[in-house]
């Protein structure tokens, strides 16, 4: 009797290991879903892809790729991988409907890129700032849209653009510097004496008062702040 | 820890420039102080007004160090009363010295006088959600992304902003549930990120997509989409 555990045991043992490739994928698929749902998703998908490429036969690490992708923003990737999972799941599968749902999300989106020269401009899209250049989006809205760099020292630049669902938008914006150097224009002198004037002023009766120094102010209407006061 | 973020009208400052003086509509006088940041070179501020939201710096025209305190004004076009929040990064040299946060209701024509004041930088975790006071300045109705220390506006939370051990914080969704099958801005309806949509599965957020632009509310039964 003893022999017969024995035997089944070992049996039990050399099937929970008869795949080490497949367990591997499982420890880094179990990972990344651990990263997943505590919303590091950047670890989660490095996991996954771990996962992905020791097991590329197999339909659940594209699925989570998928999800991963839509959660870092990006639906150009993902739309891939919703169809890798697509092709291998059974027809009966219960997560198809998710994917197919995925792609719905996916469709009303494009990628977006915008360099600028000079590097490292500020781009305002539709109004709303979203940082400086380089910008990547691999999920934006579908539609037209308007985006604007400005850099200390150059003209801003505005530009127009439409992005389709699943297109792909690539922008390069040069930005020109004004075309005239400030201190060749036939004001600028006499500009300067007058500004050192003022400021020599300002510096006394500031000396004087210690009020708070002024900034220049802003104005925020329907679209979007800009520099100037009332 | 919440910290207890201070909104005083400032009370006739007698010496101080009022930048709002020749304003032809709603104006606000904004004083910046701080008893821990002595200098800065360029003030970035970020604006709530309404259901608008948008970053701006100023700065000496003539570019290097002023001393604090500082006036500054902000001239919004207004025709109801507008709630309006401000957010500010005092910076010298690329680094953020400090940053506070205030909040005032405006109206046509109105003139009101706010006080900053300039705290040491958040300690809050970059790319984090948080409600305003939550590790970081800012309204308390309000969901930010911590961004170098620096509180950015996610946007104004209609039901209330809800902090959350371990994960983001995030807008509460309201007396309503979701519908399985929609898709909803974050604090409309279901716990989330303003500025990022979602599918509704099962009475929560499942799925998410970032808005780059802003996250619209759509009138029921129409999805809500990204601006």
């Amino acid at each position: 009797m003893r022999a017969v555990v024995l035997a089944i045991g070992v049996l039990a043992a050399r099937a929970a290991s008869a795949d080490p490739v497949e367990d591997a994928a499982q420890v880094h698929l179990d990972r990344g879903v651990a990263a997943f749902e505590r919303g590091d998703y950047l670890g989660a998908h490095a996991e996954i892809e771990a996962a992905n490429k020791l097991v590329p036969a197999k339909a659940n690490p594209y699925r989570w790729l998928a999800l991963t992708e839509v959660q870092l923003g990006d639906c150009a990737r993902a739309r891939g991988n919703i169809d890798a999972f697509l092709e291998r799941a059974a027809d009966a599968d219960p997560r198809r409907a998710e994917m197919l749902r995925l792609r719905e999300l996916c469709s009303r989106t494009g990628t977006l890129a915008i360099r600028t020269t000079p590097g490292a401009a500020q781009l305002r899209i539709d109004n709303s700032l979203v940082g400086l250049a380089p910008y990547r989006s691999g999920s934006f809205a579908v539609g037209a849209h308007t985006v604007v760099a400005e850099a200390p020292g150059f003209q801003p630049l505005q530009r127009a653009f439409t992005v389709a669902a699943g297109g792909a938008v690539e922008l390069d914006l040069v930005l020109r510097r004004p075309r005239t150097p400030l201190a060749r224009r036939w004001w600028f002198v006499p500009a300067l004496v007058g500004a050192a004037a003022v400021v020599t002023g300002a510096i006394v009766l500031a000396m004087r008062d210690e009020p708070a120094s002024l900034l220049p102010g802003v104005t925020c209407d329907a679209s979007g702040c800009r520099p100037g006061g009332p | 820890m919440r910290r207890v973020l201070l909104l005083v009208p400032v009370i006739a400052c007698g010496d101080d420039p009022d930048p709002c003086a020749t304003a032809a509509g709603a104006c606000i006088t904004l004083r910046v102080e701080s008893s821990t940041v002595d200098a800065i070179d360029l003030l970035e501020l970020d604006i709530l007004y309404g259901d608008r939201h948008d970053t701006i710096t100023t700065a000496l025209e003539t570019g290097g160090v002023v001393e604090l305190p500082i006036v500054t004004s902000l001239a919004l076009d207004v025709t109801t009363p507008t709630e309006v929040g401000v957010v500010a990064a005092g910076k010298l040299s690329g680094g953020v010295l400090g940053t506070g946060a205030a909040s005032t209701t405006l109206d046509t024509n109105q003139r009101i006088a706010l006080e900053l004041v300039l705290a040491p930088r958040s300690t809050c975790e970059t790319g984090g959600d948080y409600c305003g006071g939550d590790e970081l300045a800012g309204d308390a109705d309000t969901l930010y992304r911590c961004t170098d220390g620096v509180p950015v506006a996610r946007g104004r939370c209609v039901h209330g902003c809800t902090v959350r051990d371990g994960i983001d914080d995030g807008c509460a969704g309201g007396p309503m549930t979701c519908v399985t099958g929609g898709f909803y801005c974050g604090g409309n309806e279901l716990v989330g990120d303003p500025a990022s949509l979602y599918r509704c599965e099962g009475g929560q957020a499942a799925l998410r997509m970032m808005c780059p632009n802003g996250c619209v509310i759509a009138e029921p039964p129409n999805d809500d989409f990204c601006r």
